[in-house]
């Protein structure tokens, strides 16, 4: 090869010239073959420059991720081996993992990394963790450990007892079970959920989705808490990443978001956003449909859409001789206003088991105060005159 | 989070010749892109590109938090950064193709390099693997450039695998602008007649 600094001194004079300056040039070359060579670099160049000027050419690389977790299959870690994926969410992928001590299948589920700075962080894990393994219940899926892994890009994971079954909806659906038996799992589920609001964690993203039923017709809550720590610390990589796949995934579950979780800002939530999310699923569960359609919209028509939007009354949908009775506990549970739905997922629970064993329910008993709440929110002015008239 | 203490030691010491720290950087480096291409994996839905620059100065300001003053242990970061992607991609990129060793090898399209797009996951057929074949590609076209021009090719890997962009990259090597623009424009008529050489070439060999 000839000496590199005079081929590119070669090609720089001949780039300079145009045409037959060049050609001149070329041809008074002493050496015929480095002349040959610097007349194939100035083609490579021009053909360069035709596709898209200077700067384009080789790079600045991009890196593809083709994500397909599947690749870390095998992976060990922390005592766990993942074996399969479960899922992909907008946030994380769960997989199936085998536990080497003790020796049983879990799921993991992988975290947005901590931001940068965030140094609080894995202590919040940990904490988090902690109280969610506190929670011990048949209806909920056990938490058993968190950390984070080198070996998954130094994301946090959360490790939990690995859930066989179908989403609490279809499950009733293939086995076709009537609205008492249906009201029968809610039960369950209530049950589950007081269990943890008790211990002071809130769900946050209840769903059929996140409510698995097993071949015995036990459910299983899955996820608690998690939605909190999904909300908490993202890194600036995996913000712009996850923005467009999340609102895909999201879009199924913004239904059963509260009107205060979309409102945004994590304030003012507490145990009454899982009496919305168990509302939502009840309407589900009985009616096979969600109370608000949001096929094919985009995430941003989508919540306006909800803003606005009241849970229709289950009405006809439902063919039960409690029908009424029924419809007046979902409305109650899927209020927009937290202050006007049960305070409580016991409250839920026992007007529905009131259902169960035929006595009235609670639901429909404060109509006159339920009533004024309305009106109160639509005729502001007219409400008090009615409120003095009354108290007069 | 505050600078990676060894890191910095790494560097500093890279910084005056010391070859040891060098490959220690490298490693130190090669197993942070790694460890965050693993957890684009873990964490991401549907498949999505990312500038190698973004990584890259992911992998600073996680090693190195965002120190401001250290200029040069911030340019001879990004020249360890270059070289640990590019180990990354060409490791990745023959690991896919030896998985599927006896289908059918694509040539390098020079479409793909244009595109600049490249694989860090190894994926299992479609334009990826071809992707694969054009970082080889590049690779080893680059390996050859470098004997003939070492500086020049240095300004190649910064600017494609680190994704600097052409005042970063003179900074990062000491140069003036105008030196590494031509320096780039040389490289890349060399690189793409080699490749098209090879691609053509009677053997059509890619190494």
């Amino acid at each position: 090869m000839s000496d590199s600094h005079d081929e590119m001194a070669l090609f720089f004079d001949a780039l300079e010239r145009e045409g037959a300056a060049r050609e001149r040039f070329l041809d008074d070359l002493d050496d015929p073959e480095s002349a040959a060579r610097v007349r194939r670099l100035l083609e490579s160049h021009e053909a360069l420059q035709a596709r898209g000027g200077g700067t384009r050419g080789y790079g600045p690389a991009r890196v593809r991720v083709a994500a397909d977790p599947a690749q870390l299959l095998g992976v060990e870690f922390d005592g766990y081996r993942l074996r399969a994926v479960l899922g992909r969410g907008g946030m994380g992928v769960v997989f199936e993992a085998e536990q080497a001590e003790p020796r049983r299948l879990v799921a993991v589920k992988t975290l947005p990394p901590f931001a940068h700075g965030d140094a609080s962080g894995p202590a919040r894990l940990r904490v988090e963790a902690g109280l969610l393994a506190r929670l011990a219940h048949p209806g909920i899926a056990q938490v058993f450990g968190t950390g984070r892994a080198a070996e998954l890009g130094d994301m946090p994971y959360v490790a939990m007892e690995r859930v066989f079954g179908a989403p609490i909806d279809a499950w009733a659906e293939r086995r076709g079970l009537d609205v008492r038996q249906r009201i029968g799992l809610l039960l369950q589920v209530c049950d589950a959920v007081a269990h943890a609001h008790g211990r002071g964690v809130i769900h946050r993203d209840l769903k059929p989705a996140n409510v698995l039923v097993d071949d015995e017709g036990r459910p299983r809550v899955l996820d608690f808490g998690i939605a909190r720590l999904l909300d908490e610390g993202q890194d600036d990589v995996g913000r712009s990443l996850s923005l467009q796949t999340r609102a895909g995934q999201i879009l199924g579950t913004l239904a059963y978001m509260s009107p205060e979780q979309l409102a945004g800002g994590s304030g003012g939530i507490d145990v009454r956003c899982d009496v919305y999310g168990l509302g939502v699923m009840a309407w589900k569960l009985f009616t096979g449909a969600l109370p608000v359609d949001l096929d094919g919209l985009s995430l941003a028509s989508a919540v306006r859409r909800l803003e606005h939007h009241e849970v229709p009354r289950l009405g006809a949908r439902v063919a039960s001789l409690r029908r009424t009775d029924l419809e007046s506990v979902v409305a109650k549970a899927t209020e927009r206003l937290p202050e006007q739905r049960y305070q409580t997922v016991a409250e839920l629970a026992a007007d529905l088991r009131r259902i169960v064993d035929h006595q009235p329910v609670l639901a429909r008993a404060p109509a006159l105060g339920y009533l004024l709440g309305k009106a109160l929110r639509r005729h502001r002015v007219a409400a008090v005159a009615v409120v003095a008239a009354l108290v007069a | 989070m505050g600078p990676d203490q060894e890191v910095t030691r790494l560097l500093d010491a890279a910084q005056h010749g010391d070859p040891v720290a060098a490959e220690r950087l490298l490693r130190r480096v090669y197993d942070e892109l790694h460890g965050m291409a693993a957890g684009l994996l873990a964490r991401e839905a549907g498949d999505c590109s990312v500038q190698a620059t973004m990584l890259v100065h992911d992998a600073w300001l996680r090693l190195c938090g965002n120190e401001v003053g250290r200029f040069e242990r911030r340019a001879h970061f990004f020249g360890a950064a270059a070289r640990a992607m590019r180990r990354l991609l060409v490791e990745r990129a023959r690991r896919a193709q030896a998985q599927q060793r006896g289908g059918a090898r694509c040539k390098v399209a020079l479409d793909d390099l244009d595109a600049g797009a490249v694989l860090v996951a190894a994926s299992n057929g479609g334009p990826e693997d071809r992707e694969g074949e054009a970082v080889l590609a590049l690779h080893l076209a680059l390996e050859e450039f470098e004997r003939v021009s070492p500086k020049a090719a240095r300004v190649v890997e910064l600017r494609y695998f680190a994704g600097l962009t052409i005042p970063e990259t003179a900074a990062a090597v000491g140069r003036s602008e105008a030196t590494v623009n031509r320096e780039w424009t040389y490289a890349r008529a060399w690189l793409h007649d080699r490749i098209l050489s090879h691609r053509d070439g009677p053997e059509g060999a890619e190494r």
